[in-house]
């Protein structure tokens, strides 16, 4: 396209330079500068004007032809330009065209760069991956060729070991042979040893019986000792019992001489007394003095016997001495004796103690034969245990390589068994990696599970949020509703207490208006008085003034009822602010429903004929507008009865207006219900009967209803509820407790200071024992029921 | 003279102290009172009116008021007020939102001149509920601190649970006592006095007598 294009532009330059460069000197000959401009056309132009600048006369008619030829020829050229022109716009266009084709193709040629370049980046990746894998893939087949290489050695090893295990087998099972065997020659052994032994056995009995014979020699030699020393006592005893007999037999002896001579020594001296006793006293004193010589003599010789006698008795004493020592001589030798006998006796002893010991030495001689033996049999044993030793020990090394290699069994078993894993955890990592894609899918799925899930609870979020707005808005619109009600009842107020003003507007005018008329009596009087002329005007005067005085009774008896009104709709009110969501549905109670039908019937009976009207106006009023609508029966009925009493007043008979009073006091609960109604209220209803005596039959008709219905809603109020309470404890406790709720009772009654004081009294004059009664009145103003005693 | 006798009676402990607990609805004042009595925890109802009970504490009586605390019987507590020993004033540690009602009851009730004398215990009671206002945020909140004149303890209780309940009743007992002490110390100071001047009188009487006597 631009090819055939620049062909075509390079033909046209090709073929129109001269054309143009002519058509460019016509058209722009006072241009100086662009003919510098077109470079090939000068000449040309140049070669044409130069000369026609010398001769213009001569050739201005060529010239003129030549111009219009070349005007002709502008013409064309003209033409042709637009044409050109024409071309030249569609070319643009399709110029334009195909920049915009080119640029768009440029840029997808960009795009498809771009998208090459990213293909090939991805195809890198793909491919680094694949030799990731790839090089990966060929390490694990490595690794489990070489595993396997492994394996195979290791079975190759088995198997030798196996192999090797044969024979090893037979060497086991021949030594275990051979342990037989031992065993068997053991068992020999051990029989020799236990004969051996049961000899060893008899040869100790027979030494035990020869040291018993033993010991029972040992005791007779002992015996025989005792004996002998026993003998050896004796022989001493006998020995010294005969001394001392022979030395008792001479000194017996030598004392029966000894008293022979004493005894004739006496003889001799009593003797000589005899002859003596015959002479006189100086012979006698020489025959004493001779026998004193005599004494003496005696004395002497007696001292001379005693010094004998001494030294025979040292005498003896050596002898004795001597004897002694004879004796011990003796004894001696007796013990000598006793010596060699004894050395017998040892002899004898060792004798047999040699023997002893000889037996003895026999007997271990005998047992040490028996202990060689044994011991020579017990090494045999323990020869043949070492070699049993040695053999559970080869079988035992035996066991342990056969266990070695059963170890390496399983070893190589093992390492197949964890190669074999391998190969099977890359499988299942294959898998894992298989299970996991799944899993991240799962997670997905589930993730776009969330998140519609959490879509739904942002919608039901926002449900609820819109429902709360709606609640909200309900909430407000009761509330508007509420303070709707409220302004409007406020509205319903304001107009009463502005109906109210007027009319009191209007009563004070009428005062003003009256005291305006009493001024004008009083003048008028005053005039009359000085004139006398004005009676009739007086007596029109007096009219207006009792016009004025019924209507403003009237206005005065309207105000009332007005106020009347107003105090119900306040408690109206009050009550629908307490309890608004409670619903009025009840309709009045039985007992009062029966109560005003019955009293209807009595009435009717009495005063049909007189008043029928009065009755159905009355009883319709209150019985229909009561099943209608409670919520106007506190006003509404008053406000009819007493308009139409009002305006029946006059005509009603006395007899209606009596029977009815008995009627309204069989009714004695209105009284007694009426306590929480306002004190208004009742001065309302007293005024009114004060004007009128048949008023407060229908008032009261209807406030008993009225009263019933407060009485409902008292029950629910808390302060009555309050004051039941109270009320039911003051009276149920004793005295003393009972004394500390006078001020709550006095509080919720509105009981006076004094009134409260004497309840206090009186309390305290129950407790007590003394004292005198508070003073309670007496009469119609008696507080008290009087006692009956 | 029968005011005087009970008077003495009362001093030597045979008369029960008097004591109220008040407080806002729902602060738990009757579920206190009976588990002050019986050691138990028994179903309430909104009390509409007030509960008394005999509570015996360490041979001390108390004539425990529990009056209701609705918001429209409130004004009524001071009908209740005269010859009060203590107060035990129950504050719902919960209820963030009325403590400043719970304020000022307690402010207004301080201001009267018979409870001039009696001894004030704040419970902080419903400590057992997570989240329960702390002692010393009742404390604050009520406005203790800047009470004067008056002997005040506060207690963390749990009627529920019975804790802090035996403490409490522990100080108001100590403190009764002691308040009664000093003034018995006074009474029998004055009682030896008279005693004493009459027994003058009555010998200066007797003197006078032998005197008209001798005379005559």
């Amino acid at each position: 396209m631009f090819a055939k294009l620049k062909k075509k532009i390079e033909t046209d330059d090709a073929a129109s330079p001269g054309r143009i460069g002519r058509a460019e000197s016509v058209t722009s000959l006072p241009r100086a500068g662009s003919t510098q401009f077109l470079g090939p056309s000068p000449p040309c132009s140049a070669t044409s004007e130069n000369p026609s600048m010398k001769d213009v006369t001569v050739s201005n008619d060529e010239t003129a032809r030549l111009l219009l030829r070349k005007t002709e020829q502008c013409k064309k050229l003209e033409g042709n330009i637009s044409g050109k022109c024409d071309e030249k716009n569609e070319l643009k266009a399709s110029l334009r065209e195909a920049e915009s084709y080119k640029s768009r193709f440029f840029k997808k040629e960009e795009e498809n760069d771009e998208f090459e370049d990213l293909a090939t980046q991805e195809l890198a990746k793909v491919k680094h991956l694949l030799i990731n894998t790839e090089e990966a893939l060929t390490a694990c087949r490595a690794e489990l060729e070489g595993k396997t290489r492994q394996c195979q050695a290791a079975e190759t090893q088995v198997e030798k070991l196996t192999d090797e295990l044969g024979p090893l087998k037979q060497k086991l099972s021949s030594i275990e042979a051979e342990n037989v065997k031992l065993k068997e020659e053991v068992n020999e052994r051990s029989d020799v040893i236990m004969m051996l032994t049961k000899e060893k056995a008899a040869f100790d009995r027979r030494l035990d019986e020869l040291n018993s014979d033993m010991t029972k020699k040992l005791s007779e030699i002992s015996r025989l000792e005792e004996q002998l020393s026993d003998l050896d006592n004796e022989h001493k005893t006998l020995l010294r019992n005969s001394d001392i007999q022979r030395n008792k037999s001479s000194k017996l002896l030598e004392e029966k001489d000894e008293h022979i001579e004493t005894l004739q020594e006496r003889v001799r001296t009593l003797e000589q007394r005899v002859s003596n006793s015959t002479l006189s006293g100086d012979d006698k004193t020489a025959a004493l003095e001779a026998e004193r010589t005599k004494l003496e003599e005696k004395l002497s010789e007696a001292r001379q016997q005693l010094t004998e006698v001494k030294s025979t008795w040292s005498d003896k004493i050596t002898h004795l001495e001597h004897q002694i020592q004879i004796l011990e001589h003796e004894i001696n030798t007796q013990k000598l004796k006793a010596m060699d006998n004894e050395t017998q006796l040892r002899a004898k002893i060792s004798l047999l103690e040699s023997e002893l010991t000889e037996m003895e030495k026999a007997r271990q001689a005998e047992a040490s034969e028996a202990k060689s033996k044994v011991a020579h049999f017990e090494g045999e044993s323990a020869r043949f245990l070492e070699k049993e030793l040695k053999l559970e020990e080869q079988s035992r090394v035996l066991d342990a390589k056969i266990s070695k290699l059963q170890e390496e069994i399983t070893k190589k078993d093992e390492e197949i068994a964890s190669l074999k894993q391998q190969v099977r955890e890359l499988q299942s990592a294959q898998e894992h990696m298989s299970s996991l894609e799944g899993s991240v899918a799962e997670a997905e799925k589930r993730r776009d599970e969330f998140e519609t899930h959490l879509r739904g609870s942002e919608s039901e979020k926002e449900k609820l949020l819109e429902r709360n707005a709606d609640l909200l808005q309900q909430i407000q619109c009761l509330k508007s509703s509420h303070a709707d009600s409220k302004k409007e009842l406020q509205r319903v107020i304001d107009l009463k207490t502005q109906t109210i003003e007027a009319l009191q507007k209007a009563e004070v005018a009428m005062r003003q208006r009256l005291d305006g008329l009493e001024r004008q009596i009083d003048q008028n009087e005053i005039v009359k008085v000085e004139s006398g002329l004005y009676s009739e005007r007086i007596d029109e005067m007096s009219a207006t003034i009792a016009t004025q005085q019924a209507q403003l009774t009237e206005k005065n008896r309207l105000l009332k009822k007005q106020e009347q009104t107003l105090k119900d709709l306040r408690l109206t009110l009050q009550r629908e602010l307490k309890v608004q969501a409670l619903p009025n549905d009840e309709a009045p109670e039985p007992a009062a429903n029966s109560a005003s039908g019955g009293r209807l019937e009595g009435a009717t009976g009495a005063g049909r004929a007189s008043s029928p009207g009065f009755y159905n106006s009355s009883s319709s009023s209150s019985s229909s507008q009561h099943q209608q609508n409670h919520h106007h029966l506190h006003h509404q009925p008053h406000s009819n009865t007493n308009q139409s009493n009002f305006m029946q007043g006059n005509s009603t008979h006395p007899s209606a207006s009596q029977s009815f009073h008995p009627a309204t006091s069989t009714n004695p609960s209105a009284a007694v219900l009426a306590v929480q109604s306002s004190s208004a209220y009742s001065s309302s209803v007293v005024s009114l009967t004060a004007q009128s005596p048949s008023v407060p039959s229908g008032a009261q008709d209807s406030l008993t209803a009225h009263t019933a219905s407060v009485k409902r809603d008292l029950d629910k109020d808390v302060n009555f509820m309050y004051l039941k309470h109270v009320v039911l404890k003051f009276m149920l406790s004793r005295e003393a407790e009972a004394i500390q709720l006078i001020k709550a009772v006095s509080m919720l009654l509105n009981f006076t200071q004094q009134e409260q004081q004497l309840i206090k009294d009186t309390l305290e004059w129950k407790m007590s024992w003394f004292g005198h009664r508070p003073p309670l009145g007496k009469g119609q103003k008696a507080k008290v029921i009087p006692p009956t005693l | 003279m029968g005011g005087l006798l009970s008077y003495f009676s009362g001093l030597f402990g045979s008369k029960e102290r008097r004591i109220l607990i008040l407080g806002l609805d729902g602060a738990g004042k009757t579920t206190i009172l009976y588990r002050l009595q019986v050691g138990e925890v028994v179903t309430t109802i909104p009390t509409i009116g007030f509960n008394v009970e005999t509570v015996t504490y360490k041979n001390l009586k108390f004539q425990v008021w529990d009056l209701g605390g609705q918001t429209s019987i409130r004004p009524y507590w001071r009908c209740y007020y005269s010859n009060t020993d203590a107060i035990i004033y129950v504050v719902d540690s919960m209820d963030r939102d009325r403590i400043g009602i719970s304020k000022q009851e307690l402010v207004s009730m301080l201001e009267e001149d018979e409870l001039k004398k009696s001894v004030l215990v704040v419970f902080a009671n419903k400590q057992d509920i997570e989240g329960a206002m702390t002692v010393t945020e009742v404390a604050n909140a009520l406005g203790l601190p800047a009470l004067k004149n008056r002997k005040y303890q506060i207690f963390k209780t749990s009627a529920i649970k019975g804790e802090g309940l035996d403490e409490a009743m522990e100080w108001l007992s100590n403190t009764l006592i002691q308040n009664k002490e000093r003034v018995l110390v006074v009474v029998v100071i004055v009682v030896v006095v008279v005693v004493v001047v009459v027994i003058k009188l009555h010998v200066a009487a007797k003197m006078i007598d032998h005197h008209s006597t001798d005379l005559t």
